[in-house]
Parts: structure tokens; sequence; C-alpha cells
């Protein structure tokens, strides 16, 4: 199931991507995309494969 | 026609939804157990001030948003720090928010479904509302709350046989504490979280409807979450209330008219996902109009997806066990939210106060 959701969202992000470089080329937008949609993917990847720990609300302990 | 122009009506609106939000699936006031209504009271008036603090830093520079004015007040650069705390706290709040609704969902129905697929749902849908713009939001907050009066004439109603006055009294008998932590509790959740909206009700004509939005929305919304929370606990009493994972949700269940209209939770449930949607897309609108000021973009819907899809897996992230998450809102969000949501928006108040006076000074 993680699978196929990182897939679906995989495919939504990268079709956007793909028009958004149509559009503007390589842009200072479509860097700050690829970015992010990078980070997205890299953060799925890790929990999909319990490389990191689930426990992202407690982050504020730092606080 | 200029998608971020909202009537006072639809500000109204979004910010009562969102006050009530998630409060309406959790409870409000949790820590003063049977005196949580009184505690919801006294928060009520103990945050008016804050949100006249909100609506006069609007109010001073029409039209401009609370990044804009820090902009104007601390400059470019002390402006981005604000936009990075803006941003990681509307990520933040949305990413909680979601798995909130997410454990709702699994919990009162989807038992078997798995948690990332509930997720992706709730996110493509909020996608979808957020391309729209605020108008459309705007738009919709206002006709799903006159739906959600229907909820609040036609439950209480069927809810009268079964209240019991032996449930809230006495009032206040292990002291002042529970109650004075009850206030505090609901003043960070759910009752200054609506500073979220200084990023984006910028655009009203005149002065006073800034103050108009900020006081009645969140008195509301706030009022209509005190009689979810007095019917809850008039119903299943305090200790039921302190001790479930969703104290509302209790009550309805046990509705039952003439022994042939019962089970009637799933239609209203309806209602709760109405209105914690709408506290998952105003809390990214948030995170989307500080990305935008954080990177001076031209417009924010180019970033829809990547933002919300990130949300969407820091969600999933958030935590394993939802037993976690109920002590880290009621033992680490609290201080956190007091200074995000009260200390940082003051700071920036003061600043903005003493901007104003210098710059009349100049000009007499």
């Amino acid at each position: 199931m993680l699978l196929s959701m990182l897939l679906l969202y995989l495919l939504m992000g990268s079709v956007e991507l793909y028009f958004l470089y149509r559009k503007q080329g390589k842009s200072k937008d479509v860097k700050i995309y690829l970015s992010i949609f990078s980070l997205v993917i890299i953060l799925y990847l890790l929990g999909m494969f319990e490389i990191i720990d689930r426990n992202f609300a407690s982050i504020i302990k730092i606080w | 026609m200029n998608n971020n122009k909202l009537t006072e009506r639809q500000a109204i609106s979004i910010m009562a939804m969102f006050t009530l939000g998630t409060g309406m699936i959790t409870g409000g006031a949790i820590p003063a157990a049977e005196n949580a209504w009184l505690a919801m009271l006294i928060a009520i008036l103990v945050s008016f001030p804050i949100q006249m603090m909100y609506a006069r830093m609007l109010s001073n520079y029409p039209g401009k948003n609370i990044l804009q004015i820090t902009d104007i007040t601390f400059g470019k650069f002390i402006s981005k720090i604000f936009s990075i705390i803006f941003l990681w706290n509307g990520i933040y709040l949305s990413a909680l928010l979601i798995r909130i609704f997410d454990q709702f969902m699994s919990v009162v129905g989807l038992n078997a479904t798995p948690q990332i697929i509930i997720i992706t749902v709730i996110i493509i849908i909020a996608m979808q509302m957020l391309k729209s713009g605020i108008k459309v939001f705007g738009k919709w907050s206002e006709l799903f709350l006159y739906i959600l009066f229907f909820y609040f004439i036609f439950i209480p109603l069927t809810l009268i046989p079964l209240l019991n006055i032996d449930n809230i009294v006495p009032i206040m008998y292990d002291g002042i504490e529970p109650v004075y932590k009850g206030v505090l509790y609901a003043i960070a959740f759910p009752l200054t979280q609506n500073f979220i909206f200084l990023l984006y009700f910028n655009n009203f004509k005149e002065k006073k409807s800034y103050y108009k939005v900020f006081a009645i929305g969140p008195a509301f919304g706030a009022f209509l979450l005190f009689i979810v929370v007095i019917f809850t606990i008039l119903v299943i009493g305090k200790n039921n209330y302190v001790e479930s994972v969703f104290p509302p949700y209790l009550p309805i269940r046990r509705i039952s008219i003439g022994r042939f209209f019962q089970r009637i939770e799933m239609i209203l449930l309806l209602e709760y996902i109405y209105v914690a949607f709408v506290k998952v897309v105003a809390s990214l609108f948030s995170a989307l109009i500080s990305f935008q000021h954080l990177f001076n973009l031209k417009n924010y819907k180019t970033f829809v997806i990547p933002i919300t899809l990130l949300v969407g897996v820091l969600s999933y992230l958030t935590d394993s066990d939802y037993l976690d998450y109920h002590y880290i809102t009621s033992e680490v969000y609290l201080p956190y939210a007091i200074v995000v949501n009260i200390l940082v928006p003051f700071i920036i108040f003061i600043a903005e106060e003493i901007k104003l006076k210098r710059d009349s000074k100049k000009k007499i």
C-alpha cells in the first residue's frame, strides 16, 4: 500500500513539474519545486523503510 | 477578479469553523474535566484582547498581511525569519490536524483502511481547495456553516433525555487549578491558533471589518464548541470526557428516537469531517502564503502540490501511536502554542505600534 501511494505521489508531483518545466524552463520556481518534491520523496522513503522513527510530533520537544 | 478578497461573512464563517475545528472531535479544555464548559467560557473572555490585538495589527496597514507588515517594521531580513516561523507553524499544525482527522476516521468507521490512504484522500481534496483559492474556500465555509446549524439544533434536542446534571455539579470541586489549566489549554488549542489568519485576512475595505471578523468569528466558533463540550459532559460524565480519545463522538452514538431512529452517527460524522477539513485547509493556506513570502514568489498556487504532499508525509510520520500524540498536545504543544501564537504576534504588534508612532511624529 505504501508503495502504491509512493507511485501516486511521484505521479502527481512529476506531472506538474514536467508541465512547469515546459512552461518556464530552468526557472526559480522549477528549482524550488524540484527541491521540495525531492524532500517529500526522500522523507517518504525514509518513513517507508522505517529508517526514521515516526515521531515528528515530538520535534517541538526541542523547545 | 481578485481571488483573495473575502466578504466579512465568509471570513467569520472560516474563522468560526476553524475555532470549532478539531475541538469538535477531541473536545475542548480537557484538563478542566467536568468544569471544561466553565473553562471554555473564561477562555473566550480571556482571549478577546488577543483577538483585538490581531485585528489592530491588520487594520493599521489595511491590505497588507502580517509578513508584509514585518517587512515594513523590521526590514526584509528579520521578516524572512518570521516567514520561516509561520511556515513551520503552518506545516506542523497541518500535519497534526491531518493526523487527528485520520485517526478519527480510522476509529469511527474505516478501521481496516491503511493510514496513508486516508491521509492521501484528505490531502488530494485539500489540494483542490487550495488551488481554487481563498475566495472559493470562503464561499464553501459559508455554505457549510449553515449546514452545521442543523447539527447544533438537532443534537442538543435529541440529547435532552440523556442529560444528567449531576455530571457537572459540584462546580470546581477540585479547586481552581484544573479550571486554570483548562483555560490555558483552550486558549492554546484552538482560541489563539487563528493568528494564522493574519496571513490572509487582509483585504477588507473598512478598518472596522477586521475588528468585527476577529471579534465575532472566534467567539462564535468557541461558543459552538462550548455547546459541544457541555452537552458531551452532561451525557457521558467527567471520567469518560477525560479518558476517551474522541469524547464528543460518544453522545451522538447514544441518540435513539423511538427505537426506529438510531445509529445516525454516520450521517452526523459528515459535520465533523467538514469542520476538521476547514481547519486543515486554513492552516495549509497559511503555510503556502508564508512560503510565497519567504521565496518572493509571484503565486503560491504553483507550490500547492509539493507543500501539501510534504504535509501529508509529515502527518504520516507524526506518530506511530495516537497515545503519544495525546501527551504531545497536552504537555508539549501548550508552551509552544503560547510562544508562537501569542508571544511572536505580540512582539510584531509592539514593533508596529512603535513604528506607527515614530512615523506620525515625523509627519508632525
